[in-house]
């Protein structure tokens, strides 16, 4: 052995996700007979409450999904319109739209109550969880970000006040204000947030603040299934959302590389990374899905090697991904996000319900649109992999690298996600994670790309998490799921 | 940010085992109300089946553990005797007893399971075997470490007697498995299912029991229904040993675990600490106090009580702490003649009630003697490799005696009040392997965690050190230079241990658990 993580296969469903205690939360689930609905739902609860500052029922999200009782792959859009007083500035607080969307997805296709989904979740904001690394370092960088915000008490309070310890990794976080409202919502139904009681309380105080979302707007939520994007990649079918999600990006760069024969080239090597990053560039470059004849020119344009130039984009959102799949083969993916951390740093005090600052300084011509790709390969109609990862628009490009490293050069699922990664920027620029072989690095800055060497591990990079389903029994009882967690988070599998 | 697992923590119960689906299963219980008990023993049953060549319900444990309720540690050893009908004097080398169904002791592994989950458990037998039985049923996929084990034993083992069956349990009649196959044990299922629905007299006089002794016998093994029915796990007090502000409790003899607590006594005169961590100075005073140790287990392997003391006595112990101080080299012996390969797997788990319990268990070798009993998936130990064919030896291989065994597992306490369990598979190793990793964390600070991962030397015979290479190469030639014969072939090797363990902060009741990544560790919260 070789000091890495254990390989965790089973036969019994999974969950890979960016905290250890919320994948332990959707295992439980799936221990108690839930299904990958039921799971994921828990996860992302458990996320609210374990990473508060980007993930939280006050969020936005959209989630891919393969519904094994239809064999097919859905997409849940659970990113609400714009409020109808929106007119740019002020806070950005949108409409929340978690909540509806787990409650969707558990109704939809799960099978268990929202009481004993939301259980584990409720456990961990009443008896605390303690701050682990990538939670730690960003409670310390809120605290200094709000704090001379007029609403930082409310923050301070809710995140600092119940617990022990100093703040950082090593504090005991406990909400029970998040732990009652959790509990409330479970026994009355999301209705309580969206038509009633606790809907109001959030609403007067988001105006209070200077927020725009009204209770029509919040009486106005409701999560839409829609069909996902596809694109033919290796002979796989790869899925992501559409609008207001962020596949078309992902699918337009994967086509692109479907003409180029990467697993011919040196894995890491300069050919493979210039094709790989030329291929990212050119899909951002170009926009909505591609006609055939499209993709034909920009694998030209890839093939002149002429510098293929960014434009500057647009503020980072922070995300959240996960994946969670069961022993009757549903699978579903998840990217969510709260905008920047801790959204806009209110926190409607007595609720622990923290809101997001998704929509943009600017209304925008069209609805909103997120970096939010949550994506389902499959292969005769059966998911082979699950895979979604954060770093707003880089979000997309960790996951194109680590379906290459996979598909492409057949490393295991979490060596493909623990290979060195890039994020490319504006213009020509590359942060590098300075794993990367140093001479490739050199021949790539002769070829003109500007790469900025960026620590070891790094989580401008992305923080993917990915569940591989080995569909050789052709039985869903048989297959076996491997789970890959990213380390440049607090990535962990669990199973039930 | 540096690649590593992150922190895994829980207020409300963690298990930290070898394999993980073990863990989970442990963690199943503790998710669904059960205890450390409850959760101990459903991982280690599941180990048992996700990890079959280093345990099984027909090896032999020890567990030392804090029960809170009684505010009190106890132990609890599992080890069997030497079968009452074992012939005295027939063998003259221990290897003649590495394989085969004389090698055979009784299973003592399910009895002491039983017994710490009747004793302080909560939940039935059936309840904590689910897991494993559902894991033995419907499969489990190999990992690297499962494949590397199956196809080394299937190597050495073609031909002999009984390696069909083995064969047939372990790689479907292929003599040969590849990573991320499934492995399925249906007869182990039904066997544990047949446990689960008639208890354990199912083994301890009942089918099970007579399906083993016969097929022990057949072979020409010597094992009796009575050696099954006289198996009775023994509970007992921990021997226990101040380390800075730390009690260590772990198994009196015939357990040899007194060398670990001897190690810390010795290190309690010096503070390494002080020292550079993995510098010359911090490994030369653990090394030497190691050697001390083990050479005083050497020169009394199954001390009387009256023996332990005088070991422990602080003029003996400050004897050994000018030895360590005296710049002559230390050398001597430190394991038997022909000592076996070890093979076992430790796991530790705490609640909120606040128990915790650390096992440690085996099967004596990989897959133990071999023989797998035909139509129950149950692989049988080879215990008796650990004894010495010389009928006047310590561990003679005399009817009736208990053997000494280096499993270790370890509850440290500070005022009165649990705070660590430790345990680790590594043979005459088990005591260096913890005692390095305690020091690290407790001396240098260093995160559970880390100071399990960190690097660790295997102290041999002579002047003899195997230590991984991730110790600085200017570090090991400085320690060359005092005297240690050092040979480093790995950053990471398998036969420096497999140590789980877990951690309680007393003032925030937040568990932290800690997972060797030379094997398949893993830790799973409830």
């Amino acid at each position: 052995m070789d000091g890495k993580r254990p390989t965790i296969a089973s036969l019994h469903g999974m969950v890979a996700a960016g905290h250890p205690a919320a994948v332990q939360a959707g295992a439980k689930l799936l221990a108690a007979g839930g299904n990958a609905f039921d799971a994921a739902v828990a996860t992302a609860a458990a996320l609210g409450v374990v990473e508060p500052g980007i993930s939280g029922l006050a969020g936005m999200g959209m989630a891919t999904c393969y519904i094994a009782a239809e064999q097919h792959v859905r997409t849940l859009d659970f990113v609400p319109r714009l409020p109808a007083a929106y007119a740019g500035g002020g806070l950005g607080c949108g409409t929340p739209g978690n909540l509806a969307g787990w409650c969707e997805l558990a109704k939809a296709h799960g099978r268990k109550k929202l009481h004993d989904i939301f259980a584990p979740a409720v456990a961990l904001a009443r008896d605390g969880h303690m701050l682990i690394e990538f939670a730690g370092a960003s409670t310390i960088k809120a605290r200094h970000a709000l704090q001379e915000l007029p609403f930082f008490e409310d923050w301070r309070s809710t995140y600092l006040g119940h617990g022990s310890g100093a703040p950082g990794p090593g504090h005991v976080m406990c909400q029970p204000d998040l732990a009652r409202t959790l509990e409330t919502i479970a026994s009355e139904g999301p209705e309580h947030f969206y038509r009633g009681a606790l809907g109001r309380k959030v609403i007067a105080h988001l105006q209070s603040r200077g927020g725009c979302v009204t209770m029509p707007d919040m009486a106005a939520v409701s999560p839409l299934w829609l069909e996902p994007l596809a694109a033919a990649y290796r002979g796989l079918e790869v899925h992501a959302p559409p609008l207001p999600g962020d596949g078309a990006r992902f699918l337009r760069a994967l086509r692109i590389l479907d003409g180029f024969d990467l697993a011919a080239m040196e894995r890491g090597g300069a050919d493979e990374l210039d094709t790989v990053w030329r291929a990212i560039r050119l899909a951002a470059e170009a926009g909505g899905s591609l006609p055939d004849e499209s993709v034909a020119t920009l694998r030209a344009r890839l093939r002149a090697a002429l510098p293929v130039e960014t434009p500057q984009p647009p503020d980072p959102v922070l995300t959240s991904s996960f994946a969670v799949v069961d022993r009757e083969g549903n699978a579903v993916c998840i990217t969510h996000s709260l905008g920047g951390l801790f959204g806009c740093g209110v926190v409607v005090p007595g609720t622990g319900i923290c809101l997001n600052n998704l929509l943009p300084r600017e209304p925008p011509g069209a609805g909103l649109a997120l970096p939010l790709a949550p994506a389902i390969a499959t292969r005769d109609g059966k998911p082979l992999l699950l895979l979604g990862s954060p770093g707003g628009d880089g979000g997309s490009q960790a996951q194109l690298q680590v379906l290459v490293q996979h598909l492409d050069h057949g490393l295991a699922i979490q060596d493909a996600i623990e290979a060195p990664r890039a994020r490319l920027g504006a213009g020509q620029l590359v942060q590098a994670e300075r794993r990367m072989p140093a001479a490739a690095v050199e021949a790539l800055r002769r070829r003109g790309h500007v790469v900025e060497a960026a620590a070891d591990w790094t989580d401008p990079v992305g923080a993917v998490q990915a569940i591989a389903i080995d569909q050789q029994s052709g039985d869903p009882q048989t297959a076996v799921a491997t789970g890959g967690a990213d380390p440049r988070r607090d990535g962990y599998v669990a199973v039930p | 940010m540096d690649g590593k697992r992150p922190t895994v923590a829980s207020r409300h119960g963690v298990v930290a085992a070898a394999h993980p689906l073990a863990a989970a299963a442990g963690a199943r219980m503790l998710g669904r109300g059960g205890n450390a008990f409850d959760a101990v023993v459903a991982a280690a049953a599941a180990l048992g089946v996700v990890e079959p060549s280093m345990s099984g319900l027909a090896g032999i444990g020890a567990a030392t553990c804090w029960v809170a309720g009684d505010k009190r540690m106890r132990t609890l050893a599992f080890r069997t005797a030497v079968p009452a009908g074992f012939p005295a004097g027939r063998f003259s080398r221990r290897a003649e007893l590495s394989a085969g169904a004389m090698a055979v002791t009784a299973p003592g592994n399910l009895a002491g399971w039983y017994n710490l989950l009747s004793a302080h458990g909560t939940r039935t037998l059936g309840d904590v075997l689910a897991p494993a039985i559902a894991l033995a049923r419907d499969g489990v996929p190999l990992t690297a470490f499962n494949t590397a084990g199956i196809n080394q034993a299937a190597a050495s083992w073609r031909g002999q007697p009984g390696f069909a069956a083995w064969s047939a349990a372990y790689t479907g009649g292929q003599d040969e498995v590849r990573q991320g196959q499934v492995l399925r044990q249906p007869d182990l299922a039904a066997t544990l299912e047949a446990i689960a629905a008639e208890g354990t007299r199912q083994l301890y006089g009942g089918r099970l029991g007579q399906q083993i002794v016969a097929h022990v016998q057949s072979l020409g093994g010597c094992l009796t229904m009575a050696d099954l029915e006289a198996v009775s796990p023994a509970w007992g007090r921990p021997v226990s040993a101040v380390y800075r502000d730390l009690v260590v409790h772990t198994l009196r003899p015939p357990s040899q675990a007194f060398e670990f607590l001897l190690t810390l006594r010795i290190l309690d005169g010096f503070d390494p600490g002080k020292a550079a961590r993995d510098g010359a100075g911090h490994l030369d005073a653990v090394w030497r106090a190691v050697r001390l140790a083990a050479l005083q287990r050497m020169a009394h392997p199954n001390p009387s009580p009256e023996v332990l003391d005088d070991i422990f006595a602080e003029e003996a112990v400050a004897r050994l702490r000018l030895r360590l101080i005296d710049g002559q080299p230390i050398e001597g012996k430190l394991e038997p003649s022909e000592a076996p390969a070890p093979h076992a797997t430790a796991l530790s788990a705490a609640d909120r009630a606040g128990n915790m319990v650390c096992l440690t268990q085996s099967l004596g070798a990989p897959f133990g003697c071999g023989v797998v009993v035909p139509g129950t998936g149950v692989c049988l130990n080879n215990a008796l490799y650990w004894g010495d064919p010389d009928v006047h030896a310590t561990d003679a291989l005399l009817p009736g005696r208990m053997l000494t065994s280096p499993l270790a597992p370890s509850v440290v306490t500070r005022g009165h009040v649990p705070v660590l369990a430790l345990g680790t598979s590594g043979g005459h190793g088990i005591c260096q392997i913890q005692a390095q990793a305690l020091v690290d964390h407790v001396d240098f600070g260093r995160s559970l965690q880390d100071a399990v991962a960190a690097p660790r030397a295997l102290l041999c015979d002579g002047r003899r050190v195997v230590a991984e290479s991730r110790f600085s190469a200017r570090v090991l030639e400085a320690l060359r230079a005092r005297g240690h014969a050092i040979e480093s072939p790995a950053a990471w090797m398998v036969q420096a241990g497999g140590l789980q363990a877990v951690v309680v902060d007393p003032v925030t009741r937040v568990i932290t658990g800690a997972a060797d990544p030379r094997r398949d560790g893993y830790v799973a919260t409830a």
